[in-house]
């Protein structure tokens, strides 16, 4: 099957998964946890990938290098897209400490309990970085499905919408700056660390952020909207693609000078925002046609990821509630509620996957693809089970 | 347009500088992304510039792919372009859904008669002048004249068939940019679907005809109607099958139309690999089915026209990039004879077509300079040619055929501008 047919068929298994799952209307906090995390999106990739019905051939995969780069390029372009820092100085100083307690502290201890367990099994340093960071970052979505649901208010959850958004932020740049600084590329004729090229690499994205400064006031029309991004997005990843850098972070940064020009962007996001979920909905099918279960699962792997997964969060909230003052309301098992792992984790391990080529990025997939399931479980079993009865009784006392 | 200019300069010093610095020759194809976002962004922004001078996009958009292209900085590779050949199939599907979406039977059965008078015009005009045109200068050019009458003859019909061509790309290229509306957008429009139709039905029987006089002990096959038969049953079928299915998802779920259509494009060109099944044909149908035979038509085009602008640049770029200009050089006395010609038989031909039916002054005058644009399909038939010939008359001819074909599709997009501001149907400004 060809390249073209296959994407139909990708274009058209999300789309129609997508208004299927959307519609289910389920309780069980297991059930939400399996729908919320794109598992039956990764399972639908798997299905139709090559490894089972075989409808679309590894050869397919590859020929649609553009469009998943693109993909990858988007979702950073969005994240980026909101790091107006005009809006962000609206928060109170100890919201960010928090967060960032949090973030480093999460990454710290599980790049050391990962770098106990996987340097065993020849991962490489740069692997366990990239698989703590992917772990680290927090969903969104399930935090924001609990809040919906629930209707719940106060300190607690505005501290966990706040944390995620931050936890993504920081995420991609700690992904980025790893990617910047790792390896090696052939400078002219020479070969040089990959930190050498970093002035070429922002050279590109701050000269694609002016064009787009420049060009934005001139490009009235949406069609002409769409090729501006379009092409702007695609110079960036590509550049970011050849040098070997991040993509993902190529285009958060593209997308964060934008945020902070002087352009209106709430009309520009808005109409990014329209792709996301079926831009991400086909990367998590995409991710399930890369699986390849039969020869790289390792139930070990997935167990001892989520173990320090758990840890690390834990230990995280924990000791940010105690060491930033006037987090006292906030339960000490805070972590727990940033279990769940969602798509960012995912396409960090795309993004490494297709910018290193890494023996393990596979096997990481792998880890990552299940722990999110089992994370977003346990996820929404804490928050809907154990959080939600503490608030009530903070606040009712 | 300094600025755009600059701006189109500094993307492309980006790509040459990060190739230049990083050459990466075993991993050649790591540039497409780079390259195509580059390209995407260069070719609109001439395109605005050259706006500013009165001339059309899509000239702005070749001409940035003869700058890219192998006759230029060579960025447009002709590896790039094989890779990216699923966008430009994507495009050309979603421009003949266009015009067969364009093509409305209530606003057909109005200039019925003129526009099969002009059809017949340029048919007979066209095709019976360029053949004896060619076939009779060829005995004062001094390399055609020691040429055999058989050979003369076969190649004649072939450059007088390729002639008679309008490219559907660039109609709609236009009519979509300057959103031309009137009587003759109309009458070009219609006869080129019409041609488009007739040609790609009739061309393997006249590319065979053609080969009974240029290759040697090469007879008519009648396996050729067969498959000709076949061809229009599959396009007519898939077109048809595709239209209704349109015409539901439009009506019913409405949701991600371009998305949809961007679906529906690719279905179309995997069934023209599988069924074999026209892609030109197969989209025309599609879309003249959605326009007539049901409310969506108006959905349709919108639903294309939100999508379609990166397309079309790439199209026309890699349009532009293909053009193999170095040719013109070895021939370019009687290939210039020829453009001419060309265009005068189908001023002639429109003429006498709008003459019998009595159209107005602007009918009769600029209709012509709507089909000056000429499809693609040269290029392949050049190859026939000089795999019949395979020596430097061969070569001549290939460069004749590919050469008059860079003229009229670099002249194209400007004589159609001209004729639709000459005929007051999109404003001069």
């Amino acid at each position: 099957m060809s390249t073209l047919l296959s994407l139909v068929i990708f274009i058209a298994i999300a789309y129609f998964s997508g208004q299927f799952f959307q519609r289910m209307q389920v309780r069980q906090f297991w059930l939400r946890g399996i729908i919320f995390s794109g598992s039956l999106y990764i399972l639908l990739g798997y299905l139709f990938g090559p490894q089972v019905f075989a409808l679309i051939q590894p050869q397919v995969i590859s020929d649609l290098n553009i469009a998943y780069s693109f993909f990858l390029g988007w979702v950073g372009f969005l994240i980026g897209l909101q790091l107006n820092l005009k809006s962000l100085l609206r928060f109170s100083r100890q919201y960010y400490w928090f967060s960032l307690t949090n973030f480093i502290i999460a990454l710290i201890t599980s790049l050391v309990l990962f770098y106990l367990v996987f340097s065993y099994l020849n991962f490489e340093m740069l692997d366990v970085f990239v698989l703590a960071v992917a772990g680290v970052v927090t969903s969104p979505i399930l935090i924001g499905v609990f809040i919906r649901d629930t209707k719940a208010r106060g300190q607690v959850t505005h501290i966990l919408q706040f944390n995620a958004a931050i936890d993504n932020i920081l995420g991609v740049i700690v992904m980025g700056i790893i990617l910047g600084i790792q390896g090696e590329i052939k400078f002219m004729d020479i070969y040089v660390y990959g930190y050498f090229n970093i002035f070429i690499y922002v050279m590109v994205i701050v000269s694609a952020s002016l064009i787009f400064y420049y060009l934005i006031k001139q490009f009235n029309t949406d069609e002409e909207l769409l090729l501006l991004i379009l092409g702007l997005i695609l110079v960036v990843v590509g550049g970011a693609f050849y040098l070997k850098q991040s993509l993902v972070f190529a285009s958060f940064v593209f997308g964060a000078i934008i945020a902070n020009l002087d352009i209106p962007t709430k009309k520009l996001y808005l109409y990014i925002q329209k792709l996301e979920q079926p831009l991400y909905i086909i990367l998590l099918i995409f991710t399930g046609m890369l699986l390849n279960i039969r020869q790289g699962f390792n139930v070990w792997l997935i167990l001892i990821f989520l173990a320090v997964h758990i840890i690390a969060k834990f230990i995280a909230g924990y000791s940010a509630t105690h060491v930033i003052s006037g987090m006292r309301k906030i339960p000490s098992s805070i972590g727990l509620a940033n279990l769940g792992m969602g798509g960012l984790s995912l396409v960090i391990i795309l993004d490494f996957h297709i910018s290193t080529n890494s023996i393990f990025s596979e096997t990481m997939l792998m880890i990552i693809a299940f722990a999110i399931l089992l994370n977003d479980i346990i996820g929404f079993w804490y928050l809907e089970g154990v959080l939600l009865k503490r608030m009530k009784k903070v606040y009712d006392t | 347009m300094i600025r755009k200019f600059t701006i189109a300069v500094v993307l492309l010093l980006i790509y040459f500088t990060i190739t230049t610095l990083y050459p990466n020759p075993e991993k050649s194809g790591n540039d497409i992304t780079l390259l195509l976002g580059i390209m995407i962004m260069a070719a609109y922004l001439i395109a605005l510039i050259l706006r500013n001078v009165k001339l059309p996009k899509l000239s702005g958009y070749m001409i940035l792919g003869l700058i890219l292209g192998p006759i230029g900085f060579n960025f447009l590779s002709e590896n790039f372009i094989n890779q990216i050949n699923f966008i430009t199939h994507l495009a050309l599907s979603f421009i003949a859904l266009t015009a067969g979406g364009e093509f409305k039977f209530k606003r057909i059965k109005q200039i019925k008669n003129s526009m099969l008078a002009i059809l017949v015009g340029q048919v007979v005009f066209v095709f019976i002048g360029l053949f004896l045109l060619l076939y009779f200068v060829s005995s004062i050019i001094p390399f055609l004249a020691d040429l055999n009458n058989e050979i003369m003859i076969g190649f004649s019909i072939l450059f007088a068939v390729t002639a008679l061509s309008t490219s559907p790309a660039v109609t709609m290229g236009i009519i979509t940019e300057f959103k031309a509306k009137g009587r003759l957008t109309d009458l070009v429009l219609s006869v080129t679907v019409l041609k488009t139709i007739l040609l790609v039905l009739m061309f393997p029987i006249i590319t065979a005809w053609a080969k009974v006089y240029l290759l040697e002990g090469h007879s008519f096959s009648w396996d050729t109607i067969q498959s000709i038969a076949l061809q229009l049953f599959n396009s007519l079928l898939t077109g048809t099958a595709l239209g209704f299915l349109v015409i539901v998802y439009l009506r019913y779920i409405k949701v991600e139309k371009s998305i949809f259509l961007l679906g529906v494009a690719i279905i179309i060109i995997e069934m023209s690999y599988m069924i074999n099944a026209e892609i030109l044909l197969t989209s025309i149908i599609t879309g003249i089915i959605v326009e007539n035979f049901s409310k969506e038509g108006d959905a349709l085009i919108e639903g294309i026209e939100q999508s379609s602008l990166p397309l079309y640049v790439i199209f026309f770029s890699v349009a532009g990039a293909s053009l193999h200009l170095e040719t013109l050089k070895n021939a370019i006395l009687l290939t210039v004879v020829l453009v001419l010609g060309r265009m005068l038989f189908k001023y002639i031909g429109s003429y006498v077509g709008a003459l019998l039916t009595a159209e107005k002054f602007e009918i009769k005058h600029y209709t012509w300079l709507g089909f000056i644009g000429q499809a693609g399909i040269a290029v392949g038939l050049a190859t026939i040619i000089y795999d019949a010939i395979p020596n430097e008359t061969g070569l001549q001819f290939k460069t004749i055929l590919i050469g008059s074909v860079v003229i009229n599709e670099m002249l194209g997009p400007i004589f159609f501008r001209y004729g639709l501001i000459k005929s007051k149907e999109i404003d001069a400004n």
